[in-house]
C-alpha cells in the first residue's frame, strides 16, 4: 500500500485551516513567531555582580557575591565584606549555579491526577490559584472555619520573607500549624533554663579561645567557616577537644579526641565539675556575682555524682576525665560549642544544662573566647510583616490550632473536630525528612488536597496534588541573618526568575486575590506591595541600630553589616532568667516539669531485640532534600551506606559494600556496608539525606519519640533522632 | 515526494513552505498545541510531505496506532519526558545534551541566542526560558524561512541571508542535539504518539540534512 501520495500546497493548508489545530499560527509570507520580539539594540552586554545570602538551614549564612552577564549567572563566590564569610562559600554554595540552571527545575504549577501515580498536567497560575481557594471557600463553608488546613513549613529557606507563607495563613482564617522545630528545641530550653535564652559569642571571637571543646559538633562538615576559626585558634595555641560518638573529620583535626557513650555528654559534664568542685578550680568571684543556685547544685555533685561513675557512664577513663577538667578549669578563656546532634536525646536537654554549668562554675560565661556557644536568635528582631496578619473579619474560632510537628503524621490523623483536609507545604520534605514515614504516608492519603511548593521533583512532591514552582535566592529579593554567626546579608535579585517560578510571598498575594474574586473579604493578605516594599516592611529602628545602619538600602552599597555590640554574650551580666542571674537551680525548669538543677537523666537504652544504636549525623555534601540532587553531588556521592565497627561486622559475618538491613519494630533500610573504627561497637551510623531516585529513608526507622525539652521556647519538644535502636543483618 | 535541494530555483518557493510547515508543525506539537486528534489529521493531510526515511516510515505506521489513543495517557507521557516536574525523560533544550554538566544557560544556550540576535530577534521570556528550547529554535528556523519566501517576493531585503542562516544554525544547532533527544524519546516515552513524533523529528531531520548538503 502505498499512502504516500501527492498531496499539493492548497489541501495541506486546507487540512490545516479545516483542524483549526494550526490556525492563526501563520503562512510563509506572513509569519509572525509567537516565542520572540525583536532583539534590543545591545552595544555591549554589561557584567554585574549582585548581593546574595545563602538562605540554607545551615550554621554559616553566607554573603555571596553573584555575577551575572546578559540575564545569566556566571559565578558565585563568597563576599569578602563578611568577615566570616571571608570570599568562601562551602561545596553546597559553590553549585548553585547547578540547581538555577538544572534543566530538572520544577517550572510550571502542575496538577497530579492521583497521588504517587506520576500523570501529571501543566496548569496556569490562574487554574492552581482558583482551585486551591475554590477548595478552601469549600472547606470554611462545610466545616464553619479554616481549621480543616493545615501547613507544614519550616527551615528550607531562612529569607526574612519566606515567613510570608505562615502569613498567608494566618489571612485566610485560624489554620492547623506544624508547630515546633524538628532540629534544636532541647538545648534552647536548656539554654533557656540556664541563662533566659540563647546567646553565643561572635564565632569569630573564637580564635581568642585558649581551650576549646567541640562537643558532640562537626563544623569541618556542618560549619566549614567556623571549622576555618577553630584551625586558626589552633594554630595561635587553642587545644582543641572534640567530643563525639563518631570519629569526625572535626575530631581527625583536634587535639584529643574522645569518643562518648552517645547520651552520656551530661555524665561527662557532671563529672568534670566534681573533679572542678574538690580541686577548688571553679571561679567563685563569678559565681557570687552571677549565678543562682550553685550552692545547691554543688551539693547536688557531692552527693551524686563522681569522676569514677562519669567514666563509667562515658567509657571515658577515669584519668583522661581528671586531666580534662583539670586542663579546661586551669586557662581562660575556655569555651564549649555545644552541638545539636548530642541534644537529639530523651536526655538532651538536661545533657546541655551540665555542659552550660560546667561552662559557668568555671567562670568563662561572658568573657570573650569562653562561652557555653549552643545559637542566638539576638539578630532576628525585624517586624515579621509578611508573616503576622490577622484572620479576616468574622472568622470562626480562638486562634490556630498546634499540630506537633514532630510527630506530624500521627497528629494530622487524629486530628478530629474538624479534622484535617488539606495541607500546604512549603520550605520542607516531610515525607523523606519526618520520623515514621509510612504513617506520614497514610496522613497524606488521607487529605482532599495537598498543595506542595518547592524547585525540585523530592518524595513529598510525590505525594502532592498541585506543584506549584517557587524562586531560588537569586530570583527574588530577601534579608538573612544567622543562628550562629552576627551579620546580615541582603539578598538582591540577580535574575529574572526562570520558568513561571515565584515566591512564596508572591504566591501568597495571587491567592489572596483570587479567594477575594470568588468570595470579598476571605483573605487579608496584601496584594498590592512589591517585592522590594514587602522587603522595607522588615525593617525597624531597632534593627537599624544593632547594625549601625539608618536604612536597608544602605545595604546596597556597603554590603553585609554585622551587629557589634553582641560580640560576647552576657557580658553585662544580665541575665533574662526570672532572677537576672545565671540559674543553676531554675524554678523554670522545674515548671516543665525538670529538676530544678541540671542534674543527670539516665539515658535510653538499647532494647534487647535492638542493640545497636543508629545515629543518622548530617552529611557534607546536602542539607537532607537539598543540594544532593546536583550533579556534582551525585557524582561524588550517589549511595547511602551504613557505617559499622570491624568487631561488628566479623561477628555478622559482614564485609565492605555487603548489602545490610537495618531494621526495627518500624521499618528497615538495606543499604551497603562501610566498616569504619570511625563509629563504635555499640552505635551504627546512616547519614540522614535524602538521594534522588532513590528509595532510601533512613527515618523509616525512626520513631518520633520526644527529646526531653523543647516545649518552652519552642511551644514542643525536639525529637530523640538519635535514641533510635535497631538490628542488623547480612542480606 | 523528497524535499528538494534548495538551489533548484523553480520549486524553492514550494520547498520553503513545506519545510515551513513541517518545522511549524513541530514547533506547536512541543509547545503543547497538537494532541492525538491532531496528530491523526498529521498521519492523514502531512505524511506526503515527510519523504521516506525509514525512521518516518516507522514513525508513520506508529503514528497510523495513534488515533484511537487516550488524550490523557499522551499529555501526562507528554510531560514526563518534556515538561515535569519530574527529571526530565527527555529534556527540549539543547544544552540538557551539548553542556558538559547538562545545565541550561551555559555557553550553548547562549550562542544559539546569539543566533537569534543574528536576525534581529530574542525570545520574549529573555532570561526566563532557556533560548535553546526546541521549540523557540523550530519557530525560529520558520521565521527565516518566512524571511526567505518573503524575501524572494520582493517583500522585503534587509541584505540578511536567512537561507544561509538556516543552514549553518540547522548544522551547528538542531542537528547535533535533536537526534540524541529524539533517542531519549524512543527509550523513555510510552504512548505511539510521543514515539511516533519522536522517529517522524528525527527522520525529518535526516533527511534535510541530506538535503541541505
Ligand atoms: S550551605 Fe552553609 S556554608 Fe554552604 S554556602 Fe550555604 S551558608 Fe555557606
Amino acid at each position: 500500500m502505498d499512502r504516500r501520495t501527492h498531496v499539493s500546497r492548497r489541501t495541506f493548508l486546507k487540512g490545516a485551516a479545516a483542524t483549526g489545530a494550526l490556525a492563526g499560527v501563520g503562512s510563509l509570507l506572513d509569519f509572525q513567531p509567537v516565542h520572540f520580539r525583536h532583539a534590543q539594540a545591545r552595544t555591549d552586554i554589561s557584567t554585574e555582580v549582585f548581593q546574595n545570602a545563602c538562605p540554607r538551614n545551615c550554621y554559616d549564612t553566607c554573603a555571596i557575591l553573584t555575577t551575572v552577564e546578559d540575564g545569566v549567572i556566571k559565578s558565585v563566590t563568597g563576599n569578602p565584606k563578611n568577615t566570616y564569610t571571608r570570599g568562601r562559600l562551602c561545596v553546597k554554595g559553590n553549585s548553585y549555579p547547578r540547581i538555577v540552571y538544572s534543566p530538572d527545575r520544577i517550572k510550571y504549577p502542575m496538577r497530579q491526577k492521583g497521588r504517587g501515580s506520576g500523570n501529571w498536567e501543566r496548569i496556569s497560575w490562574d487554574e492552581a490559584m482558583t482551585e486551591i481557594a475554590q477548595k478552601i471557600l469549600d472547606i470554611k463553608k462545610e466545616y464553619g472555619s479554616t481549621l480543616p488546613i493545615c501547613l507544614n513549613k519550616y527551615s528550607g529557606n531562612f529569607n526574612l520573607l519566606n515567613y510570608g507563607i505562615e502569613g498567608m495563613m494566618s489571612s485566610i482564617g485560624y489554620t492547623s500549624r506544624a508547630a515546633g522545630t524538628p532540629c534544636w528545641p532541647a538545648g534552647i530550653d536548656a539554654q533557656t533554663f540556664d541563662f533566659g535564652t540563647i546567646w553565643n559569642n561572635d564565632p569569630e571571637e573564637m580564635v581568642d579561645s585558649k581551650y576549646l571543646i567541640l562537643w558532640g559538633v562537626n563544623p569541618a562538615w556542618c560549619a566549614v567557616h567556623s571549622m576555618q576559626i577553630v584551625l586558626e585558634a589552633k594554630k595561635r595555641g587553642c587545644k582543641i577537644v572534640a567530643i563525639d560518638p563518631l570519629f569526625s573529620q572535626t575530631a581527625v583535626k583536634a587535639d584529643l579526641y574522645l569518643q562518648i557513650k552517645p547520651s552520656t555528654d551530661g555524665a561527662l559534664a557532671l563529672g568534670m565539675c566534681r573533679y572542678i568542685l574538690d580541686n577548688e578550680l571553679y571561679d567563685g568571684d563569678w559565681l557570687v556575682r552571677n549565678a543562682k543556685g550553685y550552692e545547691e547544685f554543688f551539693g547536688y555533685l557531692k552527693n551524686n555524682i563522681t569522676v569514677e561513675w562519669a567514666a563509667e557512664k562515658t567509657g571515658i577513663p577515669a584519668k583522661v576525665i581528671e586531666n580534662l577538667a583539670h586542663e579546661f578549669a586551669s586557662v581562660k578563656p575556655a569555651g564549649i560549642w555545644i552541638g545539636y546532634g548530642m541534644q537529639r536525646h530523651t536526655n538532651g536537654g538536661q545533657n546541655v544544662r551540665a555542659i552550660d554549668a560546667l561552662v559557668a562554675m568555671t567562670g568563662n560565661v561572658g568573657i570573650p573566647g569562653g562561652g557555653a556557644r549552643y545559637a542566638h536568635l539576638e539578630t532576628w528582631g525585624f517586624n515579621y510583616h509578611a508573616m503576622v496578619h490577622s484572620p479576616p473579619a468574622g472568622s470562626l474560632g480562638d486562634g490556630d490550632r498546634l499540630i506537633n510537628m514532630n510527630n506530624f503524621a500521627a497528629e494530622v490523623l487524629a486530628a478530629d473536630e474538624p479534622p484535617i483536609k488539606m495541607l500546604w507545604i512549603a520550605c520542607r520534605n516531610p515525607m523523606a525528612q519526618d520520623p515514621e514515614t509510612s504513617v506520614m504516608q497514610k496522613a497524606f492519603e488521607a487529605m482532599d488536597l495537598v498543595v506542595t511548593v518547592d524547585q525540585f521533583m523530592n518524595d513529598t512532591v510525590k505525594m502532592s496534588d498541585i506543584v506549584l514552582p517557587c524562586t531560588t535566592l537569586f530570583e527574588s529579593p530577601g534579608i538573612n541573618v544567622s543562628y550562629w554567626h552576627h551579620w546580615m546579608n541582603l539578598n538582591e535579585q540577580a535574575i529574572a526568575p526562570m520558568y513561571e517560578a515565584k515566591h512564596d510571598v508572591e504566591i501568597a498575594m495571587e491567592l489572596s486575590k483570587k479567594l477575594n474574586e470568588l468570595e470579598p473579604g476571605s483573605c487579608s493578605f496584601p496584594t498590592d506591595l512589591t517585592m522590594e516594599e514587602w522587603l522595607a516592611n522588615e525593617f525597624n529602628a531597632g534593627i537599624y541600630q544593632l547594625f549601625g545602619i539608618n536604612d536597608w538600602r544602605e545595604l546596597k552599597s556597603k554590603g553585609p553589616v554585622k551587629a557589634e555590640s553582641l560580640k560576647v554574650a552576657w557580658q553585662n551580666g544580665r541575665f533574662r532568667t526570672p532572677s537576672g542571674k545565671y540559674e543553676f537551680w531554675s524554678e523554670e525548669a522545674e515548671k516543665f516539669g525538670h529538676h530544678p538543677l541540671p542534674v543527670w537523666v539516665e539515658e535510653y537504652k538499647a532494647p534487647e531485640k535492638y542493640p545497636f544504636r543508629c545515629i543518622s549525623p548530617h552529611w557534607k555534601l546536602g542539607i537532607h532534600s537539598q543540594f544532593q540532587q546536583t550533579d556534582w553531588m551525585e557524582q561524588i556521592n550517589d549511595k547511602p551506606f551504613v557505617e559499622i565497627h570491624p568487631n561488628v561486622a566479623a561477628q555478622y559475618g559482614i564485609h565492605e559494600g555487603d548489602n545490610v538491613k537495618v531494621y526495627n519494630d518500624l521499618g528497615y533500610v538495606i543499604v551497603p556496608a562501610r566498616i569504619t573504627t570511625a563509629t563504635s561497637k555499640d552505635c551504627v551510623v546512616v547519614y540522614e539525606a535524602w538521594y534522588k531516585d532513590k528509595n532510601f529513608n533512613i527515618n523509616y526507622t525512626v520513631k518520633a519519640l520526644p527529646a526531653d525539652m523543647g516545649s518552652k521556647a519552642t511551644g514542643m519538644p525536639g525529637i530523640a533522632f538519635h535514641d533510635n535502636f535497631v538490628n542488623i543483618e547480612k542480606v | 515526494m523528497r524535499l528538494m535541494p534548495l538551489d533548484q530555483k523553480s520549486n524553492l518557493l514550494d520547498d520553503l513552505e513545506k519545510r515551513f510547515q513541517t518545522y511549524l508543525f513541530f514547533s506547536q506539537y512541543y509547545a503543547g498545541k497538537a494532541d492525538p486528534p491532531i496528530l491523526s489529521w498529521f498521519y492523514h493531510e502531512m505524511d506526503s510531505f515527510l519523504g521516506e526515511h525509514p525512521l518516518i516510515i516507522q514513525g508513520l505506521d506508529l503514528l497510523h496506532e495513534v488515533q484511537g489513543e487516550d488524550s490523557t495517557a499522551f499529555r501526562y507521557d507528554f510531560n514526563r519526558l518534556f515538561v515535569g516536574p519530574g527529571k526530565l525523560l527527555a529534556p527540549p533544550y539543547e544544552s540538557a545534551y551539548l553542556n558538559q554538566d547538562g545545565l541550561v544557560m551555559q555557553e550553548e544556550t547562549l550562542s544559539v541566542r546569539k543566533y537569534y540576535r543574528t536576525a534581529g530577534l530574542e525570545i520574549s521570556a529573555l532570561g526566563r526560558e532557556p533560548d535553546d528550547h526546541i521549540v523557540f529554535q523550530l519557530e525560529f528556523i520558520c521565521y527565516l524561512l518566512s524571511q526567505e519566501a518573503q524575501a524572494l517576493n520582493g517583500v522585503e531585503d534587509d541584505h540578511i541571508n536567512y537561507l544561509e542562516l538556516y543552514r549553518k544554525f540547522f548544522a551547528e544547532h538542531l542537528m547535533i542535539w535533536v537526534p540524541k533527544h529524539t533517542r531519549d524519546v524512543q527509550v523513555h516515552s510510552q504512548t505511539s504518539a510521543c514515539k511516533a513524533m519522536g522517529l517522524l523529528l528525527e527522520g525529518f531531520l535526516e533527511t534535510e540534512k541530506q538535503a541541505l548538503n
